[in-house]
């Protein structure tokens, strides 16, 4: 497969930005290639009963 | 490789950065953030001291698999004008091992890796709101 870019003039305003977190890439540039993953585990299915501090629950 | 443009910022303002994050002004070669978080929140507010160590939930360890690319392709890039141009750039937070990056790179690869979990008590009865 053959792929052609021709980049014509790129100019924009102002940018503002309120967070850029958790290894989010805010780039004004050129790159190649990008590949990002994230893995994320939160409540309701996240969730430990009683005091044990940080004993990591068992795999399901 | 000569494609690579110029970037032209009017001006950059960060607030605040933080947790290994970077500002970079700059062409760079690859750029690989990573971050891990672990937040836990308590229905009893005790944290110890000795609780400093990341444990080691699967969030943390397991492979994310990479696609596989089996089709080549072939890129040619042309670039009309030699300029990448913004106005001014504010940004109030950088945080978690993010980039700020003005200029090119070749390879980007970032990962972020989060888990956060609520320790109750007593079980949460199933007739109670529903945990959110």
């Amino acid at each position: 497969m053959n792929l052609n870019v021709v980049n014509k003039e790129c100019r924009v305003g102002n940018i503002h930005i309120i967070g850029v977190a958790s290894s989010a890439v805010f780039i004004i540039g050129d790159t190649q290639t990008i590949s990002t993953a994230s893995a994320f585990d939160s409540p309701p299915e996240s969730v430990s009963i009683g005091l044990v501090p940080f004993a990591p629950e068992a795999p399901s | 490789m000569k494609m690579k443009r110029i970037s032209v910022v009017k001006s950059l303002y960060i607030h605040s950065l933080l947790f290994s994050a970077i500002s970079h002004i700059g062409d760079s070669y690859t750029l690989s953030p990573e971050s891990k978080v672990f937040a836990v929140a308590r229905e009893l507010p005790v944290y110890h001291d000795i609780e400093d160590d990341l444990p080691d939930y699967p969030v943390f360890t397991e492979q994310i698999p990479i696609p596989e690319i089996t089709e080549h392709v072939n890129v040619t890039i042309k670039n009309e004008s030699p300029t990448i141009t913004t106005g001014s750039i504010s940004i109030i937070g950088v945080s978690t091992s993010a980039i700020v990056h003005i200029g090119s790179t070749e390879h980007i690869d970032a990962q972020s890796r989060i888990k956060h979990l609520r320790q109750f008590l007593t079980p949460p009865s199933e007739t109670s709101e529903p945990i959110n």
